[in-house]
């Protein structure tokens, strides 16, 4: 019999192939690891989890899935055979679809919320003399005409927040709203990267408003290069009656591991020690009131008092319809 | 359409392959030119065809001096040693290429093809790949395509090298007869003597 | 060799194709289509003009990426000339570069009239796909005797004559073939559609998303993804009856012939078309508002460690090379076993079932496909190799052949009467032979996996991110320091990449 060096090449593949596979593949029930499951953009600084590992020997590993849509895609399709054990990230747009799909055993938690509302680059509207629109009714007016730069609702989070926010604050009129934005010659763009880095004034654009995050301010400090002088005001500040209430869910997955364990991570999750990583790594506020905002959020992030809310279940029913008619007044 | 070769000087690579040559072939007429190999035979045909630029001299054809013009513009049919037929094409579309860069409709290309193919006696493969041909066919089909456009002067380097002996004394006495018929005014480049008395009404040796 | 073992050879590429693809798609349509959604999807807002904008940008960029290719291809072909070597490179390592990078670098070269137009996806689409159309036509060309082109002289050809009736004609097969390889990377595109394009401009891959996503209507998108493969993979099958032309390096043989002046005017317009979007980022990358800047690349390099910036650079580049290497390591044995000895059809079409599925889809198939022991992948470390693997194949097996068709057959022979065995002689003869196509397959394949963001991205990643990735994560932070660091990032990425696909390329002929 004659072996070609294709022919062991490729039992050689395939062996290898469904070795590597089987050998990696998911580890059996070991009580002494969690997986988080969370959104690409989550990034807690080197050693978050040391305390949690301390307390309880339990090591965390973290697991990311996409964007928070993606992530939440994929927990549906996989519920009671869950990824992970934990997932960090569902947002109040995606909460009730999430709970459709029995993603979660027991109800989610609240970890942390941020607003999103209409930011402004203050140079550039002292340039133009304007003043600064405070709410949604001040975008309309004729003085800021083509000045305004917001997301695709139907694509980027920031966008449909923004859409939300209009939804609420106008209700069955909302459309109306949208008409008259329209014509005072708003931008829409993709994404919160296009809108904030190609059309903010800031950042070389034409467009000194911008729909973007009430952490916004703090980051533009925080990583202003060359580093800005110790009591400069932010560059940029935020309209305060133009936001929408993003808050964030983490939950037990239904089918994980030990759901014991989990739980003592979701104790973790919300507790002083992780909370207060939060605001500088990920530029959000953290749900728990015990801890204590860092000096950046306190001198440069708004007090946002009364942002908009809509309930889940809403979002959930009506999301489909409002993109639809969104969009026919907005892209079509 | 007279051919006429002026003090025509060409180098290459610092090496001199043509210095101050001249020639004049009469109208009609088939001259050969004889020397050994890298005597610079194949560099005056591309010279004359306009391939190569030469550095002093000039080349004159029906008096009218083509030194500078660009090949395509020449009128001057050459027919390689290595035929260099167009393999994407069949036997006829070969032929009728030169016409067909002329914009001649297709009535006169018909007739014209048929008239070549008939004269060099490869009528029925009219409709044949040119990758199937015999080394004889294939330069008879090259012959037939240089002289379809009718070209003022035409060019040969070195038509019957290669060829097996049978082959190459009746390739070389038909080649005769088609220059003559045709009156073309021929340029053939070969090392063989014989073969030039064969075919050729004049011989010039090159140094 | 007799029937089975070719046939064997070619058995682990239809593996590959088949756990990471063809299985799971199958899995995710027995599963979640609901029947009525086959028909009811597509008359659904946004659907048919997804896929009609597809189709008519799909051949409109292939179109347009022929037309302009073809020039420098030309000249790249024919000419000698001093910075040859790095045309050559620049003019075919878009290929393989990240979507994002270049996205980014082109919104930094265009001006902003053309950002979210038509305009800015055409020119990006033939930015990146030019590299085909030198890599299909250029050897093909580069073969073509200049006798050939000189008795067309002869014959009153001009040089636009001798370029339509003959160089064409003899490209043919080559052009085909590379139009339709084209014509899937462009009707697939994703990431260069969303950042140059905007709102209101939709491929089906991106309609696919915002179903799967942001809808929750995974049935419409699997019925959506699913049409969308067999689609390309039916009419990539009818196209490339004609097996002409296949995928690899032209070479640098040696050609005396010096430019003439319209050449020398497309090679310098192909410089700058190509250096332009390059040097914009790089120029992006140090420069923050009015001042030059280190920053950027110190934090790439973790020289510098920025409060709350946690992403981990060098550990992102590390994963990328890790994987690229195992997606290798994967990919050319296993496409080159497949070309070895089998040299069918319907093999190429299998191969291209993963490259022509929607991320989305192939990521959410795989998800439910692999979730139960004793096949429970989709946490596996290999996973993500293997789905890069499975892309890279065919450019891998399409290099190969090239290559393959060179070989004297009489050597072959000439080796058996000597009485060597058929591995023997493949060691000995064929081996050495296929070291360019070897060297092509593993450069493609490593910057392949090296700038892949659709998979990667929705596939569950328990180790470091990917560079492509951390880049992604970069630009979706407000700040200086993450815009510059994401240019730099962006900007050593390339450069990654580029320089392995050129050395490894280079160092490809004897």
């Amino acid at each position: 019999m004659k072996y070609s060096l294709a022919h062991k090449t490729s039992r050689l593949v395939i062996a290898l192939t469904f070795v590597g596979l089987t050998a990696c593949g998911s580890d059996s029930p070991k009580t002494q690891e969690l997986t988080l499951l969370a959104y690409e953009s989550f990034t807690p600084p080197a050693g978050a989890f040391d305390a949690f590992t301390a307390q309880t020997g339990i090591k965390v590993t973290i697991a990311l899935s996409g964007d928070a849509g993606e992530m939440v895609a994929k927990a549906s399709l996989t519920a009671g055979n869950p990824e992970g054990d934990v997932m960090w990230g569902v947002d109040n747009t995606f909460n009730s679809r999430a709970t459709d799909s029995e993603v979660f055993d027991g109800e989610p938690v609240a970890v942390d919320y941020g607003d999103v509302c209409v930011n402004y680059d203050i140079a550039a509207l002292a340039e133009r003399g304007i003043d600064a629109p405070e709410t949604l009714d001040d975008l309309l007016s004729s003085q800021y005409a083509s000045m305004l730069v917001i997301e695709n609702a139907a694509t980027s989070s920031p966008g449909l927040a923004f859409l939300l926010a209009t939804i609420a604050a106008f209700g069955d009129d909302w459309p109306n709203y949208w008409e008259k934005l329209i014509d005072n010659d708003v931008l829409i763009v993709d994404s919160w990267s296009d809108a904030y880095y190609t059309s903010f004034t800031r950042y070389g654009g034409d467009r000194p408003l911008v729909v973007s995050y009430a952490t916004s301010p703090p980051a533009e400090v925080i990583f202003a290069d060359p580093p800005m002088a110790q009591d400069a005001p932010a560059p940029t500040g935020v309209a305060t009656e133009t936001c929408f209430r993003q808050t964030e869910y983490a939950g037990i997955l239904r089918g994980a591991n030990d759901p014991a364990e989990s739980q003592l991570l979701i104790d973790y999750l919300i507790s002083k020690d992780f909370q207060t990583l939060l605001p500088e790594s990920l530029f959000v506020y953290p749900i728990n009131a015990d801890v204590e905002l860092p000096e950046s959020f306190i001198k440069y992030a708004p007090q946002i008092s009364q942002p908009f809310t809509l309930p889940s279940k809403d979002i959930a029913t009506n999301r489909e319809v409002w993109l639809e008619q969104w969009s026919d007044i907005a892209l079509r | 359409m007279s051919l006429s070769i002026r003090h025509l000087s060409f180098s290459y690579n610092e090496r001199e392959l043509l210095n101050n040559f001249s020639l004049e072939v009469a109208s009609g007429q088939t001259m050969a030119i004889v020397g050994p190999s890298g005597s610079g035979k194949s560099t005056l045909l591309r010279l004359t065809a306009g391939l190569l630029v030469a550095s002093q001299g000039e080349i004159l054809i029906n008096g009218i001096n083509v030194s500078t013009t660009p090949t395509h513009l020449r009128s001057v049919g050459l027919v390689f040693q290595d035929n260099q037929l167009f393999t994407h094409l069949n036997v006829f579309n070969n032929v009728a290429f030169g016409l067909k860069m002329a914009h001649q409709s297709r009535s006169v290309i018909a007739a014209r093809c048929e008239e070549l193919l008939d004269l060099v006696g490869l009528t029925e493969f009219s409709q044949q790949s040119v990758s199937t041909l015999s080394g004889g066919q294939a330069k008879r089909v090259a012959l037939a395509r240089a002289l379809a456009p009718k070209p003022q002067v035409l060019l040969l380097d070195e038509p019957l090298t290669g060829l097996d002996d049978e082959l190459h004394d009746r390739l070389a006495t038909d080649l005769r007869q088609i220059l003559q018929s045709s009156k073309t005014t021929a340029l053939l480049v070969t090392h063989d003597l014989a073969e030039a008395h064969t075919i050729a009404d004049a011989i010039t040796h090159i140094p | 060799m007799s029937k089975f073992w070719t046939r064997l050879a070619s058995a682990p590429a239809l593996v590959v194709v088949a756990v990471s693809t063809a299985i799971p798609l199958v899995a995710i349509s027995v599963q979640h289509i609901a029947s009525v959604d086959i028909f009811a999807v597509w008359q659904r807002p946004g659907v048919a003009e997804a896929l009609f904008f597809s189709l008519w940008q799909g051949v409109l960029s292939t179109v347009l990426t022929l037309a302009f290719g073809l020039f420098p291809t030309w000249v790249l072909a024919r000419y000698q000339f001093t910075g040859r070597s790095i045309l050559v490179a620049l003019v075919t390592v878009p290929f393989v570069l990240p979507t994002i990078a270049v996205g980014a670098a082109f919104l930094a070269v265009l001006p902003t009239s053309l950002h979210r137009t038509i305009w800015a996806i055409l020119l990006a689409h033939i930015f990146f796909n030019i590299s085909v159309v030198v890599r299909t036509v250029g050897p093909l060309w580069r073969s073509v005797d200049q006798g050939l082109i000189e008795s067309a002289q002869t014959l009153g050809a001009s040089p636009a004559q001798v370029y339509r009736h003959l160089l064409l004609p003899i490209a043919r097969p080559a052009i085909i073939s590379a139009g339709s390889l084209i014509f899937v990377m462009c009707f697939t595109s994703y990431g260069i559609i969303r950042i140059l394009g905007g709102p209101g401009l939709a491929t089906l891959d991106i309609e696919i998303y915002r179903r799967a996503v942001q809808l929750g209507d995974i049935s419409g998108a699997t019925v959506l993804g699913i049409t969308q493969t067999l689609c390309i993979a039916g009419a990539f099958a009818w196209w490339s009856r004609s097996q002409g032309a296949q995928f690899s390096k032209i070479g640098d043989r040696n050609s005396a012939r010096a430019l003439s002046r319209s050449s020398r005017i497309i090679v310098f317009l192909t410089a700058t078309a190509f250096t332009a979007p390059l040097g914009a980022l790089i120029f992006s990358s140090l420069h923050t508002r009015d001042a030059w800047s280190l920053t950027g690349w110190k934090v790439v390099f973790g020289l510098q460690d920025i409060r709350g910036l946690d992403i981990d650079l060098p550990s992102s580049l590390a994963t990328s090379l890790l994987y690229a290497l195992a997606a290798t390591a994967i990919a050319v044995p296993v496409g080159m076993a497949a070309t070895a000895f089998a040299r069918r059809h319907w093999i190429h079409t299998a191969v291209l079932l993963p490259l022509s599925t929607s991320p989305v889809v192939l990521g959410l198939a795989i998800l439910i496909t692999y979730d139960r022991a004793p096949f429970d992948f989709r946490s596996s470390r290999l996973l993500i190799p293997l789905v890069h693997a499975a892309i890279a194949l065919p450019f891998v097996m399409r290099a190969t052949i090239a290559m393959g068709n060179v070989i004297p057959p009489d050597l072959r022979h000439a080796a058996e009467t000597l009485g060597a065995s058929p591995w023997r002689r493949w060691l000995n003869i064929d081996l050495p032979l296929l070291r360019p196509a070897v060297a092509t397959g593993v450069a493609f394949s490593l910057a392949m996996s090296l700038g892949e963001f659709g998979a990667t991205s929705f596939l569950t990643r328990r180790h470091s991110s990917t560079l492509p990735i951390s880049i992604a994560n970069l630009f979706s932070r407000a700040g200086d320091i993450p815009r510059s660091t994401g240019m730099a990032a962006a900007t050593l990425l390339i450069f990654v990449t580029g320089l392995l696909v050129i050395s490894i390329d280079r160092r490809s002929y004897s």
